[in-house]
């Protein structure tokens, strides 16, 4: 049996006072273990319950030195009296501090609020056993090291059988060999070691400090490499597995703890066994699965939650994790952008998301499809730093969506992007939005293009939906970006409603003036003088006018 | 050894030691040898410091010194001084002394006068009283010596130390056993380290209350079961070193955990593999470069705080590779050992070589291992740590047997702190003709280099145990 701690014991209780004293502490510590269990850790009820029971402790400990409880296993004793008996429930604290072989626990005059917090914290955390625990309330007290609380524990091994402590003799020390020549030393081992070549110098001092340091810091890296390692050997799935699945959970646990170096290590470390050829066959696949599932955003969360916190260093490092991350980490990614955050956050989320969706551009699509409007509203600007032919595919989907500012959005930077063949964006000149027509309509007519040309005709030969004003527009664009071939088309346009009383003023007439104006060649002009001489004062007022206006608008 | 003592108990020793040196000194030489003005002054010098702040008493209670009221713990390191204090406060009859505060005005020469007198007193009750009149008689009144008391010498006097014993065998034979279960276990699931890490515990309050006896226990060495008692061989020797530079004592729970587990992996390779004589095949070659993966795989297996966890990984992986990364397996993205590592190493190579292994003809002397190891530091081992383990175990490490040049064999003990360990205390094993070895007397090899002897005795050479038939640990816990 072993004895932990102090074993002279502390002055008893004598009096019936001290000794009723000793039984509401108890009553309270017993309030405190139960709420602690019932409710969250920091829950205020707990909270409370620790610091009255503390208070008390306090007062006690003041005018009698310490409290000591005694564990046996139908009752508790502080000195001469008892403060609990009878049997104890599996949970409870009498139970819990005997079945681990706690034999009295002790406060002494000084026992601080954050020890009595911690010790119950650590009763409550053991009050369950496992079958194969991790540790007991021994093993956390000692690791504890408190101030001002003793605790005397037997050993696991009390109790066991005698045959289970020989003695040394027992042992063979070896193999039956000839050992005739043992005593002949062996003249490989070397001269004799003199004593003052073990004296460390000032420099050896500092490095074997240095060492005990970095040991005490405990690196979170050394054992990741080891693992790292370890999967170059392992021939076994099920043996890389288990390697990948702790190597997982600790890249999850880095995420929680703000720890993104180590996390980094493991994600670099595994992207640069997939791309060597010293792995075996089976590894990767499975490499690909990990980075897949630590990609999630289950696993990503902690760092959304964190992101806009970041320090530049930590934001330097998840800088170059998220580029080792499957492109399916984008969903986390577009999460975040949306987020309040200094530009520089921002700059590296856009990097990352280029790069990811460069990977697996349909990961991107699927994500813009299901998306939130304002997400895709943020990816937008993204998709013009990708340049590529997806991305072009990308923003013209994102051109239908439903929310306007998002097809504004989407339509500038797919004009932006590039210059969209006419038959691409000319679904959306009947788009609902002025702002959304006056581009296409802008963009059509940016040079003279048959293929606009001839889907503009139609357009507005099928009757083309909207105001005048859209329609005018057409015209004039038409006259931008037409040619002797909608000549016939325009002219009759212009002319055949010359009977109709309102038609100087419909946008059919305007708008084929205009664009016969526009379109400045002889065969549009030829039209313009016959229109000119025409019978009717409104054709030949309205065809001056639209030349004048097209000689002052040159003009200016 | 002194680590983690109060100043109190610590000043108790050396007060002790100077006494036990003058009066030592005293019988031998006149007033006028060097040697014994030294220690004259060095015991003055004490003296002073203890009485500066008042009287001050020496009391033998029940078998141990207490010391200004407090009593002096166990300490192997001092226990040739104290038992030969205990044995001349006995034979005359001394309870206790009461240096008064005046006590440090006392001259050199009526503290040598005083303690001519005490190694004159004879064996009965009217020799102390009439000591008392001499004093008297001398002035020295500074000092009071007073009869020892019946007391109940039921055993109390050895309960401290029978405790550490008990609790040094038990947590030994536990961890061995603790070992061997977790091995069984780790191939078909889940393990609990709760065990192992209460056995750490132990191993680590009992190298801070004596390591000298843990590094003894090493000896302990199993043929039949070898990997199991290596592991725990390693992980008190790994231990001691870790406390002996300066670890926290979370560390070496860490430390002594990793050590037990370091060898997981050879559970699984076949025993004519690991007891083979001759050489190995390719083939089986390859088997045994597999138990560090192995052993890392059945660490993953462990039910341990993730903490912990990540420290005791490192064990079986590292511990056959070098500090410039050679050895096994091959490394490509470690770029050095942990310091886990590199103790384990130490630990491990020294616990193999002293034992009695099947592929080779004889195992090392402990004294032997080391200068081979010494050879091999920094490419080997790493050179600072393998100075401090040598510095640790001694040149001849603690549990060695050695021949005296007196032509005894002894076994070292320990070496106490104040021969800045370049000299150990040894104990005589006396032959009993074929009933084996028994105790004989402790020698504190210092005090032999410090007489003025022509003959002084000294350690000539390093004794293999096996071949003497002797279990060195056995005398470590009194069971010889």
């Amino acid at each position: 049996m072993d004895i932990k701690g102090r074993t002279n014991r502390p002055e008893r209780p004598a009096s019936g006072k001290a000794a009723d004293e000793a039984r509401t502490i108890f009553a309270y510590l017993l309030l405190a273990c139960k709420n602690l269990s019932l409710y969250p850790e920091g829950h205020a009820i707990g909270m409370n319950s620790i610091r009255h029971f503390h208070a008390r402790l306090t007062e006690y400990t003041r005018q009698y030195g310490a409290f000591r409880i005694e564990v046996e296993r139908t009752r508790v004793v502080c000195g001469a009296a008892e403060v609990f008996a009878g049997p104890s429930e599996e949970g409870s604290l009498p139970f819990t501090l005997f079945r681990d072989g706690i034999r009295w626990l002790e406060f002494e005059r000084g026992a601080t609020l954050e020890e009595v917090q911690e010790l119950l914290s650590i009763i409550n955390r053991y009050s369950i056993l496992a079958a194969e625990p991790e540790g007991d309330i021994v093993t956390a007290l000692w690791e504890a090291r408190f101030e001002h609380i003793r605790y005397e524990a037997a050993d696991f091994f009390f109790g066991l059988s005698a045959e289970q402590t020989a003695t040394v003799s027992t042992f063979d020390a070896g193999p039956k060999l000839d050992t005739s020549h043992t005593d002949r030393m062996d003249p490989d081992s070397g001269p004799p070691i003199d004593p003052s070549v073990l004296i460390l110098s000032s420099d050896e001092l500092e490095e074997l400090k240095t060492m005990i340091s970095d040991e005490e810091a405990a690196s979170a890296s050394a054992h990741l490499r080891m693992l790292l390692d370890s999967l170059l050997f392992y021939e076994e799935e099920a043996d890389l597995k288990i390697i990948l699945t702790v190597l997982k959970n600790e890249f999850a646990l880095f995420l929680v703890r703000g720890e993104y170096d180590s996390a980094l290590i493991i994600v670099e470390g595994l992207h640069y066994l997939a791309r060597s050829g010293r792995i075996i066959s089976r590894l990767k696949p499975l490499i690909d699965v990990f980075i897949f599932t630590i990609s999630d955003f289950s696993t990503l969360k902690p760092v959304y939650e964190a992101w806009p916190y970041l320090s530049l260093g930590h934001l330097r490092t998840l800088s170059r994790l998220f580029h080792f991350l499957d492109p399916c980490a984008l969903e986390t990614l577009a999460r975040m952008i949306v987020m309040q955050q200094p530009p520089q956050h921002e700059q590296i989320l856009e990097e990352a998301i280029i790069a990811l969706s460069g990977q697996n551009p349909s990961v991107l699509k699927s994500l813009l499809n299901k998306a939130d409007d304002r997400i895709v509203a943020r990816l937008i600007p993204v998709l013009t730093k990708l340049n590529t032919e997806e991305a072009i595919e990308f923003l013209l989907a994102m051109c239908r969506k439903p929310a306007v500012f998002v097809r504004r959005l989407a339509l500038r930077a797919l004009l932006k992007l590039s210059a969209p063949p006419a038959g691409k964006i000319f679904d959306f000149i009947g788009d609902e939005d002025a702002d959304i027509r006056r581009l296409v309509l802008r963009q059509l007519g940016r040079v003279r293009d048959s293929a606009a040309e001839t889907l503009l005709v139609t357009y507005l030969e099928e009757g083309a939906a909207g105001s005048g004003s859209h329609l005018l527009e057409c015209y004039r664009t038409l006259g931008k970006c037409g040619s002797e071939r909608s000549v016939a088309f325009l002219k009759k346009k212009l002319m055949r409603r010359r009977w109709y009383p309102g038609a100087a003023k419909s946008p059919e007439c305007l708008g084929a003036a205009e664009a016969l104006a526009g379109m400045d060649n002889p065969q549009a002009r030829q039209v313009l003088d016959a229109a000119a001489k025409s019978l009717f004062p409104w054709m030949r007022r309205l065809v001056a006018r639209t030349i004048r206006n097209r000689k002052q608008g040159e003009t200016r | 050894m002194t680590e983690g003592q109060s100043l109190p108990v610590r000043l108790g020793h050396d007060f002790l030691r100077h006494f036990y040196h003058v009066l030592h000194s005293a019988r031998i030489y006149r007033d006028d040898n060097q040697l014994i003005q030294k220690s004259v002054k060095s015991f003055q010098s004490i003296l002073t410091d203890m009485t500066v702040a008042g009287d001050i008493a020496l009391v033998l209670w029940r078998g141990r010194f207490h010391f200004g009221g407090e009593k002096l713990p166990y300490r192997r390191d001092a226990a040739g001084v104290v038992g030969s204090m205990l044995e001349f406060f006995s034979h005359r009859r001394i309870g206790s002394m009461e240096f008064l505060q005046s006590a440090k005005h006392a001259s050199r020469d009526d503290l040598l006068m005083f303690v001519r007198l005490l190694n004159d007193v004879g064996t009965g009750r009217e020799n102390l009283e009439r000591f008392s009149q001499k004093l008297h008689k001398s002035g020295l009144t500074w000092v009071k010596v007073f009869e020892k008391l019946p007391d109940d010498l039921s055993g109390e006097e050895l309960q401290d130390e029978d405790r550490i014993y008990e609790n040094a065998r038990n947590t030994y034979f536990h961890a061995v056993e603790t070992v061997r279960e977790v091995a069984k276990k780790a191939s078909q699931g889940m393990v609990g380290v709760r065990k192992a890490r209460r056995l750490a515990q132990n191993i680590v309050d009992l190298i801070r209350e004596d390591s000298a006896l843990m590094i003894g226990l090493t000896t302990i060495k199993d043929h039949d079961d070898y990997t199991y008692t290596h592991s725990v061989n390693v992980a008190l020797l790994a231990t001691c070193l870790g406390r002996h530079i300066g670890l926290s004592d979370l560390s070496l729970e860490y430390l002594s955990v990793c050590a037990l587990f370091h060898d997981l992996g050879k559970v699984g390779i076949p025993r004519e593999i690991l007891n083979k004589q001759a050489g190995l095949t390719e083939e089986e070659w390859e088997q045994m470069k597999a138990h560090p993966l192995i052993g890392v795989r059945q660490v993953l297996g462990l039910n341990a705080p993730e903490a912990l966890r990540s420290r005791i990984i490192l064990g079986p992986f590292e511990h056959h590779l070098n500090p410039d990364m050679t050895g096994y397996p091959r490394t490509l993205f470690m770029e050095k050992l942990s310091l886990t590592g590199k103790i384990l190493r130490i630990a491990d190579v020294y616990e193999a070589l002293t034992a009695q292994r099947a592929y080779r003809q004889r195992s090392y002397a402990p004294d032997e291992a080391l200068r081979k190891m010494w050879l091999e530091s920094g490419k080997s081992f790493d050179p600072i740590l393998l100075k401090r383990f040598i510095g640790m175990m001694g040149v001849y490490p603690i549990g060695s047997l050695v021949e005296l040049s007196d032509g005894g064999i002894a076994l070292v003990m320990d070496y106490p702190t104040e021969s800045e360990r370049a000299l150990p205390l040894v104990m005589r094993l006396v032959r009993e003709g074929d009933a084996g070895w028994r105790r004989g007397g402790i020698v504190y090899l210092p005090d032999q280099e410090s007489s003025e002897r022509v003959e002084k005795l000294s350690i000539v050479r390093g004794l293999s145990p096996v071949h003497l038939g002797i279990n060195p640990a056995a005398f470590f816990l009194h069971e010889q």
